[in-house]
């Protein structure tokens, strides 16, 4: 049987280092993130008092992105689905993944810093692997929180992980719910997952983006609704018979 | 006094926006009481709109206290009733587990019904006499939102405040290290500045909170850190700060003698970055 393993999250002082190296030259950065070995060492971490039994994050194919997000969110998901959201928005706990225990994963995944320079460099390393800003978005661009944060708000108890390949199917269906108000308001979040899986052809892409911009649009109406009415008091059924509406809007 | 916030393009006129409507809805938060899995907000609501208070009491309308997490995503709406009065108060009990950072708090009130004629009291001249159609849901009125934040710990309590702040018999300041029987360090404000700072923090403005943090905590941590580096065991609230420190890295004791300058330097860091600012802010309020 598989054992449990303690998690870590990175102390006040290591996250001081991580920062005193982001903050300096690009070289050195360069450097240490492509580094086979983590730069970050065991009197960084402090004990969280959390532990679980860690997946193996999977990297197969560069070109199948999407498909191994979906597998890794689950996986990671369902490993730490005892972590509350309070625990999840914690820079701590993440760099402690992005930086140690998830560091090869990182360096396959997030490879970007080979061929990036000078401020990008910077910027992709602080996104992918630190959290650009103190904000919830930061958390969804962050390499490792993000695949928790994408099983978390597309798990329900009945049908679990089958909204989260509909989720992470095209970045922009993904984007539009992470990165909106609509993605806290769970009937609504419902409703769109429905609609997804009963129109897939509507908003399969197809010439110039049609699906993309049927979604958007989708959304955009949801949007309206939500202006003047409070969506949060609606039922799943509620917004999606108004949704459905909009889809057979010719 | 009118509502001068707000500034959405709602179908019908909304309470506490662009001025549509010549009458108010508010509230005042008591101190947010912290247990150790639980947060309790509780407070008052008062809305004086007359044909709003009236749907309120027939039912046709309903008044939610809004509670929003923008950092874990977590948001709420708990009913307030009794509306018999334009004043009511309120509380509401629930999970830390789902809370983090800011935590930003309002009033809303929503129909019941569907209305073809709805044309509330006090609507501003700009309408003309004009009746709106409303439906179940659509918004009627909302407050000014207020917010707090909570401490940025690591699933880890941090063991109650170190501080606590209390208005002085008087108008000078002072720093009791043995408030509470040395559970916890007090700051004791000028008597005539502290409503004032009591009126800024229940806004939940956070520049203020950095002037607060700059002006009253850090000297305070400083000196704190210097009685804590004598003596581990001077007071109870030692035991509290030693957590915070060993939580994020530090381990300081007699056996390190820590110069002015070292302990600035731990003090401002801790501040900036770890140290739980909620937990200082919320009790901010304490008498």
């Amino acid at each position: 049987m598989a054992q449990n393993e303690k998690i870590y999250a990175v102390s006040f002082k290591g996250i001081e280092k991580i920062k005193t190296i982001l903050e300096g030259s690009p070289s050195d950065i360069k450097r240490l993130y492509t580094c086979k070995t983590p730069f970050l060492k065991s009197e960084d971490f402090v004990d969280t008092g959390i532990s679980c039994h860690l997946p193996n994050l999977v990297f197969t194919n560069k070109k199948s992105k999407a498909k191994d997000d979906e597998k890794n969110t689950i996986l990671l998901h369902s490993a730490l689905k005892s972590l509350t959201r309070r625990q999840a928005a914690s820079l701590s706990l993440w760099l402690w993944f992005t930086h140690f225990r998830y560091w090869d994963y990182m360096q396959m995944r997030w490879h970007g810093a080979k061929d990036k320079n000078g401020e990008k460099l910077r910027d992709y390393i602080k996104t992918h692997h630190f959290l650009f800003s103190s904000s919830s978005r930061a958390y969804f661009r962050n390499g490792i929180s993000r695949l928790w944060w994408y099983g978390e708000i597309s798990y329900e108890d009945k049908n679990q992980y089958l909204n989260t390949s509909l989720m992470l199917e095209k970045l922009d269906i993904t984007s539009t719910l992470v990165e909106r108000t609509i993605g806290r308001v769970p009937a609504a979040m419902e409703a769109v997952f429905a609609i997804l899986a009963k129109k897939k052809k509507y908003f399969a892409s197809g010439n110039n983006n049609s699906g993309r911009t049927r979604f958007r649009k989708l959304i955009k109406n949801l949007g309206w609704h939500g202006t003047k009415e409070l969506l949060d008091v609606k039922t799943k059924d509620e917004i999606e018979s108004l949704l459905d509406a909009c889809t057979s809007k010719k | 006094m009118k509502i001068t916030i707000g500034n959405h393009f709602f179908p019908q006129p909304v309470l506490g926006n662009r001025k549509d409507i010549d009458s108010t809805m508010s509230f005042n938060l008591n101190p947010v009481k912290k247990t150790e899995s639980t947060i309790i907000i509780s407070g008052a609501a008062s809305i004086t709109n007359k044909t709003i208070l009236e749907m309120l009491k027939c039912n046709k309308a309903t008044c939610l206290l809004h509670i929003e997490s923008p950092l874990t995503g977590f948001r709420k709406y708990e009913r307030i009733a009794n509306w018999d009065k334009d004043i009511t108060d309120f509380k509401t009990e629930f999970s830390l587990g789902n809370l983090r950072g800011n935590i930003d708090i309002n009033l809303i009130c929503i129909s019941n019904i569907n209305q073809k004629d709805y044309s509330p009291e006090g609507l501003s001249v700009k309408y003309e006499n004009a009746k709106f159609g409303i439906t179940t849901g659509s918004i009627l009125g909302f407050a000014k939102q207020k917010s707090f934040s909570l401490p940025d710990d690591n699933s880890k309590s941090s063991g109650g405040s170190l501080f606590i702040i209390k208005a002085n018999v008087d108008e000078t300041m002072k720093i009791n290290f043995s408030n509470n029987g040395g559970q916890n360090i007090a700051i004791l404000v000028p008597k005539s500045a502290y409503p004032i700072l009591d009126s800024i923090v229940k806004g939940g403005d956070k520049y203020f909170n950095g002037i607060l943090v700059n002006t009253f905590f850090f000297p305070c941590l400083v000196e704190a850190l210097s009685i804590y580096n004598e003596d581990q065991n001077a007071f109870p609230w030692c035991k509290n700060l030693e957590e915070s420190l060993a939580e994020h890295g530090f381990s300081i004791g007699s056996a390190q003698d820590l110069a002015f300058d070292d302990r600035m330097e731990i003090a401002q860091k801790i501040l900036n970055n770890a140290f739980p600012l909620g937990d200082l802010i919320k009790n901010y309020r304490s008498t």
